[in-house]
């Protein structure tokens, strides 16, 4: 059954949010990516040898670290604007001033909650 | 009818009708062309409208009997349906029944409020599970082989990363579903690429849980 696909991302200027809307949709996906390699590092465990050693020598380079820092900033990103989308299917938050201020509370909590879980992980 | 009566507007159609039943002794021939005098044009055709309605409701009674006389024998169709023993509760419960799985397996999200409802479970219970699972994820990365095989042998680790893991597959299939849904065009492509992510996503459930398991026992 033909139905209507939803309109392309190139349709519209951009506004905080818009920009939101699109990000919460990336690193849903780029999560959910990322979470097959970070699947692998458990199975690695298990396997240990070579596998667990190529594994670490992967995960402790700069790309890895990269990359593992990139997953928690999408995962904070995610998780703060998830809140607001639960708060949004509760049914709170729709008035325009509100949607853009908690756009930016979204912003700063996912500033902070990666710099806390960094620091939690490499200090705690 | 007189001009008097005429020019009375209130209590016109009463003394009208009280006029119509002693007039309808007369013969309509004689009644009519008086009725219809061109003088006052809009209350002639009102009060004519008047006569007609207690008139024909009268005369009428009988040719609508007739009239439905007539449907029953020219059109058998129409009268079977209605002659069915089948209850018409029946019958729209039936329809219903028809109309509700016709609709079924439709819509957006092919799934509806049951996969909408699962997908807010499994974000509140990701709050605090991804959180402690990028945490630990950060730490374990530096650790020996014997230590991250330990730290993940400990019950309450091995419990929480099982969890997180089938509940963040859970979370993503149908957050990537949604997606196929917005931007992958026609049907059969879709349930391809849908049930792909699926497969994925059970081969990494299984994997992990079985290296869990290999891990603490
Ligand atoms: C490993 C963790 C996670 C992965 C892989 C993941 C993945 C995804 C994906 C792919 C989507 C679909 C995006 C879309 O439809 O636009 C999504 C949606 C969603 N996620 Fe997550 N997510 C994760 C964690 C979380 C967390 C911690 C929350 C916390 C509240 C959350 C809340 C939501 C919500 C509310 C939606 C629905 C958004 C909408 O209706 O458009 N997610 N997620």
């Amino acid at each position: 059954m033909a139905r209507p696909l939803s309109p392309h991302l190139t349709w519209y200027k951009p506004q905080i949010t818009s920009v939101l809307s699109i990000l919460h949709r990336l690193t849903g996906i780029a999560l959910a990516v990322g979470s097959i390699a970070l699947a692998w590092w458990v199975v690695a465990v298990a396997v240990g040898g070579a596998t667990f050693a190529n594994t670490t020598a992967v995960y402790t380079s700069i790309i890895g670290q990269i990359f593992l820092f990139g997953w928690t900033l999408a995962l904070s990103f995610h998780l703060s604007n998830g809140i607001r989308h639960l708060f949004w299917d509760a049914g709170y938050g729709f008035e325009m001033t509100t949607v853009n201020r908690s756009g930016m509370a979204v912003l700063l909590m996912t500033a902070v909650l990666t710099i806390v879980v960094w620091l939690i992980a490499l200090i705690g | 009818m007189s001009d008097t009566q005429k020019d009375a507007s209130d209590n016109k159609t009463s003394s009208e009708s009280e006029k119509n039943t002693s007039e309808q002794n007369k013969s309509r021939s004689d009644r009519h062309p008086k009725d219809e005098k061109p003088s006052h044009p809009s209350r002639n055709h009102h009060g004519v409208e008047g006569h007609n309605e207690s008139d024909e409701y009268e005369e009428q009674v009988p040719d609508q009997d007739h009239g439905t006389q007539k449907e029953d024998d020219d059109s058998d169709e129409v009268i079977k349906v209605a002659r069915t023993p089948t209850s018409p509760a029946l019958l729209s419960q039936l329809e219903h029944r028809r109309d509700y799985a016709r609709a079924r397996g439709l819509g957006a999200g092919h799934t509806g409020a049951a996969t909408w409802k699962i997908q807010r479970m499994t974000a509140l219970a990701l709050i605090p599970l991804a959180i402690w699972f990028v945490v630990s994820v950060i730490r374990m990365s530096f650790a020996s082989q014997s230590a991250a095989a330990a730290w993940l042998a400990w019950p309450v680790n091995a419990a929480v990363m099982a969890v997180f893991i089938v509940i963040a597959l859970r979370h993503a299939v149908i957050g990537i579903e949604s997606v196929f849904e917005d931007y992958v065009d026609g049907e059969g492509l879709r349930a391809a690429s849908v049930l792909l992510v699926k497969l994925i996503a059970f081969v990494l459930a299984v994997a992990s849980i079985a290296a869990l398991i290999h891990l603490a026992i």
